[in-house]
Order: structure tokens, then C-alpha cells, then sequence
């Protein structure tokens, strides 16, 4: 085998008493797709940053192409032929393509001349990938797999020879994944070292050439792809725990319906039409689905129903209550909950402590205060039991919510919905960024609360977790709801209504 | 299996050690402003150690220092509280010097038409009244943020200089003394006064109501519905929206708030210390208190500490000033690096942590 094209050797890395890396070594090589695969808080975006100059290591050492590297800066790293994508793409979305392009790339130069050049070396960089690509276009107006195939060609255009990608399929519609891993196997074939993070095995399978596994910071697994099963690498990220399974039961589909949604119609933040006549029904004790590439209106919807969201037109009724105008505290009295798509900028509140992030509901009844002043103890208890009934892992609830893991927050959060015992619940991606465990606690929550008789709308930009739990399948599409179908319907049907068709 | 225990012994020792680390990075500050301010004293050709000795034989070198010191930390410890309340709850009102003087005008407008009533009734009335136009000065800038998103940050500065020349206005004017002689008002009626404990030092009752009133405002905080509620809209807005808080009426009452205790800082300088009003009734209580709360990590029983730290240097400065004949201005530049070497503190602990 050729010499490495970076090494990371022993690399270890403390953040106050928690070992983020333990004396890590690795070696990525050029032609080949490398998977670094990991629950959330094992150590992967620690790695990233510290290759990537973010951080740097309390011990061990880095080479890249035989040379020693250390970078302290992003800057470095992008000097020395590293580039990143990001989750979040960093890309001005009011700019061309192009003038992203130029942006902080010292090569290009903001002159006619320069800008003709750029536009020259461009389109022979497609021409190589064998893509097209559109300049002129401003990157708000594109799709985000094509966005996201720009930040890959801004990387390249600065002569970046490794690329790490941060979980690049968690915003993509299942055909732009197609798309992505066409292009990573150009760039494979053309010699190029790419870092693969995810937190999905079975797209691990699909792409990648050599999966590194790793745990509480340590490395756990080292597999040629090819030479591996699904089974064996899942066993390497938590062991005792099976792959996601779907654990859908039957559901009594003649149930009444207990919400009514008739051509809700609401507004983004910028004046657009985010629901465009949004229409269902959902039933005691069902899993309604709502699929969808986020960006779709799925937030209007579940601010809609949350009274969040002014509505411009339509009705909404919960049995025989029209809640159409209703506050969301009314909402919240009646039985409505809602878990929100992002714990952090939606659901937590950093700096209070856990119990008071579990009892931020609670507080306000009557049981739980007299003329106003609070009885703590009580909220005491009350929020131990719920972190012992949700499995939030903490030793001690006085902390700040933010030292409990990305998981437990999540839990925290499901549970704090579920001791209310809602009518309807309103999910919206509920195991965003959350390792395998808890997902499939979170998972089981949900079907127990449909056991119960909740009515659950899931909506969620991870198809597999629809499938999963979904009685019925609906596709939401610039703000449009498609369907609902039968959760029979096939994944490429599905998927390719996300995208828009009609079909 | 996973625990969850809670071992109180453990929390006992965290909260004394968290203590210790709130204090650390203030105290070290005022370490580093005192030396810096020390260097000042150097290059402007002063004697480092006796100015520094008067400085401090000012503020707590006597009875009557002491008494001075105290009468000066009373003010800024309920502005403090006001600038902390308002802070906590996430909006940020820099207005409590406007509020404090809306609060004493108020209470010399007021004093006269109540002269019928019996006297308790009159000062608590008068009291209620300085509250009220304190609250409704700051409710004036929280009402603009709610219908208009005015920034609360500009409202309330603006608001300032108004409540200044409205002042003015009013020694000047129509509430100027029966002499006519200086810009001041008539001082107030005796029975209008607060009780002075040690004559003939300024002393007055006001020293505890201040505290008590620091502890009611940490109750306030920590214990109470509203409180929580004001807690979670800082922490995050978007979250206790979603959480079916009505986080524009939490902000407005809060700044209501803020701006009740102000003005009642206002009615406690007026009726125990000045009895009059007049152009400079305050210097700056309302913008020191930014400080004195800041300084205190916006932890209202840690304000007592810091409202009294800046009360002694600002009656020592004035010894300082006499014995040693250093400009006060060295003592404002002191108070200005107390407010930034925090500043800087705080941000590379920010660092420190991420």
C-alpha cells in the first residue's frame, strides 16, 4: 500500500476531565473514501477539528504527505490541501455561485479579467468532474443538493487534495444522495483523499472504501467496507444494540379523527407562501408520516399547529374545538404538544439546570406553586421522575442542561411533551443529531404513546425513521402536502415526491 | 445501570466553590484596575500609597466614613437591583438614571396635593407614586420595544436625557424654590423625611430597606413563578415561545419592573438624603448601577457587595480628592477599569470554556 496521504498518530485530546480522543491513529490515503462512523460524542467531531486546525491535540502527532502538520487555524489546514464541508453550508445565499467561488479565495481576483478566469477554471473543473453547473445562479435559488455540490467545488477551486464531509446526506432528498455519491466517486477516481462522517451504516456500505468506528473517543473498529457486514459495524458503535428496525404495529386506522386540518394556509418569515392549502386528518392512535427535503414548509407546519404561526387562511379543529385562532397556551391545556425540530434554538434553555428545563411546563400548575411562589421541592421530585422514566443519563440535576449529551437532551425534551399525556404531538424530526440508543428509546416513546391513543404527526426529513414508524405516508413539497399513501408506497415513489414529482 | 443521585454534600461543596469562582474574576479585576489606577496616580506625578490611603481612610476610615460610604451604596444598590432585573430577563435597560429621576420628580410634583392626608399615608403614597413613574418610564421603552421593536438599548438612553431636562425644566420652572434664588425645589415636608439613624451623619432608613430589598428581588427571581418564567425567556426566547410563555408581556413587566425599583432609588435619595431636587440630583447612579450589577454577575445578594464597593470608592474619592488632592476623574477612570478589566474577564473565561 502507498505511504499515507495523513496520518494522525496517538492523538488525544481532553476537554476538562472528559477524554474527547484517547490516543487515536489513523491513516487516511489518497483514492479512497475513508467512513468515520460514531454515536454523537464519540470523539468524530473532535477528530475533524483537530484535523481540520480547529483544535489542537494535548498529545500526538499529524503527517500530510510525509511532512509534519500541525495546523492552528482553519486557515493552515486549508493551506496545506485540506477542505471541509460543512453541515451547514457556508455560502453567502444572496451571492452568485460564482462570486461565492471568488469569496475569500486569494487565487481569483474581483476584476473583469479575474472573474473570466474563475468562470474558465470552473467550468474546466465540471468538465472534469463531468457535472454541470450554472454560475450565474444564486445559491437561494438553487436546491440544497446542488448547494451543497457548490461548497464541494468552492473547496476543490482551492486546490483541496483531502475533503471532509460532515454528514453531507442528513439535508438531501434520497436521489440527490445518489447524485453526491456519484460525484465522491469521481473524486476518488481522480486521486483525491475524502472523510466520510456519518452516523448512518448502511450509506457507509454503499460509499465508502475503509470504515473507521469509533467510541468514547477511542478507536473501536477498522474495516475494509467490502470485507465487513452492517451488522459487524453497528456492533462496533454500541454494542448490544441492534440496527434501526421497523417496530410499526397495526393501528385501529377506523379510529375517528381527532385533528382536522382544512387548507391551512400560513406565511414564511419573509412573505412567502409557506403552506399552500394544507389538508389532513389524523387519527386517535396513528402515525401520520410527513416526508420531506427540510425547507419545505415542514416548521410553518408544525408552528401552524402550534399556534406559533398566524394562519392567512384555513381551519383547524381537535375534535369539536375549533382551535383555528386558539393561543398556544390553550393549545398546550387541550392536549396539544410538540417536539421541535431543533432541542438547542427551540426546546432548551442553556444555563438553567436540568430540573428546570424538565419542569419548564409543570411550573405553571397549580400543584406545583401557591400565589404564584414555587414549590421546589416538588418540582424536584417531579422532574427526577421524569428523568428516570425518559433514561436521561445525569448524575446530578443541578446542573446546566447543556452538560447532558446531545441524547439526553432529546429525551429530556420528548419526556417533558409525554408526562403530559397529549392528545396530538406534533414531532418534528425527533431524532435529529441523536445516537442509535437513544433513537431507538425515542422510537419506542413514540409508539407507546400511540398505544395509548395519541395521534402523532411525525415529521421528519429522515425517510427511514417515517418508514419505521408511519401508518400513513405524506410528502410535503414547497408547501404542499402530497398524499397521504400507504406506508406500502415504494421509497422511490416517496423520494421522488420530495423532489417535486408528480406522481 | 445508570444512577441518579444527588448527593447533597457534593452540591454543598459546588456551590461554595461556584462562589469562590463568581468572586475570582471580579476580584481579580478590581486587582488589576486598582494597579493600573495606581500607575495613573504614578505618572500624574502623585504619591501612590498615601492617595490610595486616603482613598480607603475616606470611604472606611471613621464612623462618619463609614456612614457616608453607606449612604452612597444605598442608591446604587437599588439601581443596581433594577439594571439586574431588567438584565436577567433579557432586556436591557440602560434608562434607571432616567427612571430614578422620572421617580424623585414625580414625588415632588405629587408631595404638595396630598398635603391633606395623614402623614404615613402621605409618604407611602408618595413612595407608590416614585414606583409608579419609575415603572412607567421604563414601561414606556418595553411598550415601544412590543408595538414597534424599538430597541430597548436606544429607548432608554434617549428616555435619560428627556428625564434630565425635564428636570431641569422643573427647577427652573414651575417647581422652582419660593426664594427663586437657586435652581432647586422647596425642600420636602419633615414628615416626609426618612429617619436619620446616626446623626449628624446622612444616615437614614433607607440602609435597610436597600438590602432587604436585594433579597426580595433574589426570592423574586429564583422563587417564583414569574420569576422562572423571566429565567427561561433569557435563557431563550424562542424555546419559552414554544413553550406557550408569553415572553412580550414577561419582557414588558420586566422592565415595568426595573423601572419601579429605580424609581423608588429615586424617592429613597430624595426623602432621605437631598429632600430637594435640583439639576444634578443624581451623579450617575443610574449608569454606575450597569456596572454594579454587571459586576456582580447580575446576582442580586452579591449586589450589596459590589453597590458597596463602588459606594466607598466613590466617597473615598472624594477624601482622596481633599487630602491628597488627586482628582476624582482618576477615581471615575478607576470605576471605568473596574467595568472593563470584567469585561475582558469575562470574555476570556467565555474562551476558557468553549
Amino acid at each position: 500500500m502507498p505511504p499515507a496521504f495523513l496520518e494522525i498518530s496517538h492523538l488525544s485530546k481532553s476537554f476538562g476531565n472528559k477524554r474527547a480522543l484517547d490516543n487515536v491513529s489513523l491513516q487516511f490515503h489518497a483514492g479512497e473514501i475513508h467512513a468515520v462512523l460514531g454515536e454523537n460524542g464519540a470523539g468524530k467531531s473532535t477528530l475533524m477539528n483537530l484535523i481540520y486546525g480547529l483544535l489542537q491535540p494535548d498529545r500526538g502527532a499529524m503527517q500530510l504527505g510525509g511532512r509534519v502538520f500541525a495546523p492552528r487555524s482553519p486557515r493552515d489546514a486549508i493551506r496545506s490541501g485540506l477542505g471541509m464541508v460543512h453541515q451547514h453550508f457556508m455560502l453567502v445565499p444572496t451571492f452568485t455561485v460564482l462570486e461565492n467561488f471568488l469569496l475569500g479565495n486569494p487565487r481569483f481576483r474581483m476584476t473583469h479579467a479575474g472573474l473570466r478566469n474563475a468562470e474558465q477554471e470552473v467550468q474546466r473543473l465540471c468538465a472534469r468532474l463531468r457535472i454541470k453547473l450554472d454560475t450565474a445562479r444564486r445559491i437561494h435559488e438553487l436546491a440544497v443538493g446542488q448547494q451543497q455540490r457548490v461548497e464541494i467545488i468552492k473547496i476543490l477551486l482551492r486546490a483541496a487534495r483531502l475533503l471532509i464531509l460532515d454528514e453531507p446526506t442528513a439535508v438531501l432528498a434520497p436521489q440527490e444522495v445518489e447524485e453526491l455519491f456519484a460525484l465522491l466517486r469521481v473524486l476518488r477516481e481522480q486521486g483525491h483523499a475524502i472523510i466520510f462522517i456519518s452516523h448512518k451504516v448502511e450509506e457507509v456500505k454503499t460509499i465508502s472504501d475503509r470504515v473507521t468506528v469509533l467510541r468514547a473517543g477511542k478507536v473501536t473498529g477498522e474495516f475494509e467496507t467490502h470485507a465487513v457486514t452492517t451488522a459487524e459495524i453497528a456492533h462496533a458503535i454500541t454494542p448490544n444494540v441492534s440496527a434501526l428496525t421497523s417496530k410499526r404495529v397495526a393501528s385501529a386506522s377506523q379510529q375517528k379523527a381527532l385533528l382536522n386540518a382544512e387548507a391551512l394556509c400560513a406565511r414564511n418569515s419573509f412573505g412567502g407562501l409557506a403552506l399552500d392549502h394544507v389538508s389532513f386528518t389524523l387519527r386517535r392512535g396513528e402515525v401520520l408520516g410527513v416526508a420531506g427535503v427540510d425547507g419545505n414548509g415542514q416548521a410553518e407546519l408544525a408552528e401552524a399547529l402550534m399556534g406559533l404561526r398566524k394562519l392567512a387562511s384555513g381551519k383547524l379543529w381537535l375534535e369539536d374545538w375549533d382551535c383555528t385562532a386558539a393561543t398556544t397556551l390553550a393549545r398546550v391545556q387541550n392536549g396539544f404538544a410538540h417536539i421541535p425540530a431543533d432541542r438547542r434554538e427551540m426546546g432548551l434553555f442553556p444555563g438553567l439546570t436540568i430540573y428546570e428545563n424538565a419542569a419548564i411546563f409543570a411550573q405553571r400548575e397549580p400543584e406545583f406553586q401557591t400565589h404564584g411562589w414555587l414549590h421546589m421541592k416538588r418540582i424536584k421530585v417531579w422532574s427526577k421522575r421524569l428523568v428516570q422514566a425518559f433514561e436521561v443519563r445525569t448524575d446530578d440535576m443541578a446542573l446546566p442542561v447543556e452538560t447532558l449529551s446531545g441524547g439526553n437532551q432529546q429525551k429530556l425534551v420528548v419526556g417533558r411533551e409525554l408526562m403530559r399525556q397529549p392528545k396530538v404531538l406534533v414531532a418534528v424530526n425527533p431524532t435529529r443529531g441523536v445516537d442509535l440508543a437513544a433513537t431507538q428509546k425515542i422510537h419506542e416513546l413514540l409508539l407507546a404513546e400511540k398505544a395509548r391513543g395519541a395521534a402523532i404527526l411525525l415529521i421528519s426529513t429522515e425517510l427511514e425513521e417515517i418508514y419505521a414508524l408511519a401508518d400513513r405516508i405524506a410528502v410535503l413539497f414547497k408547501g404542499q402536502l402530497r398524499g397521504p399513501f400507504a406506508a406500502s408506497e415504494s421509497r422511490e415513489k416517496i423520494g421522488a415526491r420530495m423532489l417535486g414529482a408528480e406522481i | 445501570m445508570h444512577r441518579i443521585t444527588v448527593k447533597v454534600p457534593n452540591q454543598m461543596k459546588r456551590s461554595f466553590t461556584t462562589t469562590l469562582q463568581v468572586l475570582a474574576t471580579p476580584g481579580l479585576a478590581f486587582g488589576v484596575a486598582t494597579m493600573i489606577a495606581a500607575l495613573l496616580l504614578w505618572l500624574n506625578g502623585y504619591e501612590v500609597l498615601p492617595a490610595l490611603v486616603a482613598l480607603v481612610h475616606g470611604a472606611f476610615g471613621s464612623t462618619y466614613a463609614i456612614a457616608e460610604t453607606v449612604v452612597r451604596t444605598v442608591p446604587l444598590l437599588i439601581t443596581g437591583l433594577a439594571v439586574a432585573f431588567a438584565f436577567r430577563a433579557g432586556v436591557w435597560n440602560i434608562g434607571a438614571e432616567g427612571q430614578l429621576l422620572f421617580g424623585a420628580l414625580t414625588a415632588i410634583a405629587v408631595a404638595p396635593m396630598l398635603a391633606a392626608l395623614p402623614p404615613y399615608l402621605r409618604f407611602f403614597l408618595l413612595l407608590l407614586c416614585s414606583v409608579g413613574a419609575g415603572g412607567l418610564w421604563a414601561g414606556l421603552a418595553g411598550w415601544m420595544k412590543l408595538q414597534r421593536q424599538v430597541p430597548e438599548v436606544v429607548s432608554t438612553i434617549l428616555l435619560n436625557f428627556i428625564a434630565l431636562e425635564l428636570v431641569r425644566y422643573a427647577v427652573h420652572g414651575p417647581f422652582m424654590e419660593a426664594a427663586q434664588q437657586f435652581p432647586q425645589t422647596d425642600p420636602l415636608a419633615p414628615e416626609l423625611r426618612l429617619t436619620r439613624w446616626l446623626p449628624p451623619t446622612r444616615l437614614h432608613a433607607g440602609v435597610w430597606l436597600a438590602p432587604a430589598l436585594a433579597l426580595l428581588v433574589h426570592l423574586l427571581i429564583r422563587r417564583t413563578v414569574f420569576g422562572f418564567n423571566l429565567r427561561a425567556t433569557a435563557a431563550n426566547a424562542t424555546a419559552a415561545r414554544f413553550a406557550a410563555l408569553h415572553v412580550a408581556r414577561i419582557q414588558l413587566w420586566s422592565m415595568a419592573i426595573s423601572g419601579a425599583l429605580a424609581g423608588f432609588a429615586g424617592a429613597m435619595e430624595l426623602s432621605g438624603v437631598t429632600y430637594r431636587l435640583y439639576q444634578n440630583f443624581s451623579p450617575g447612579y443610574g449608569y454606575t448601577a450597569i456596572a454594579v450589577a454587571l459586576m456582580a454577575r447580575l446576582q442580586p445578594l452579591a449586589i450589596i457587595g459590589t453597590a458597596l464597593l463602588f459606594g466607598a470608592l466613590e466617597n473615598g474619592a472624594l477624601a482622596m480628592q481633599r487630602q491628597a488632592n488627586v482628582s476624582a476623574v482618576i477615581v471615575n477612570m478607576m470605576q471605568g477599569l473596574v467595568v472593563l478589566t470584567i469585561a475582558v474577564a469575562g470574555a476570556l473565561e467565555l474562551k476558557r470554556k468553549t
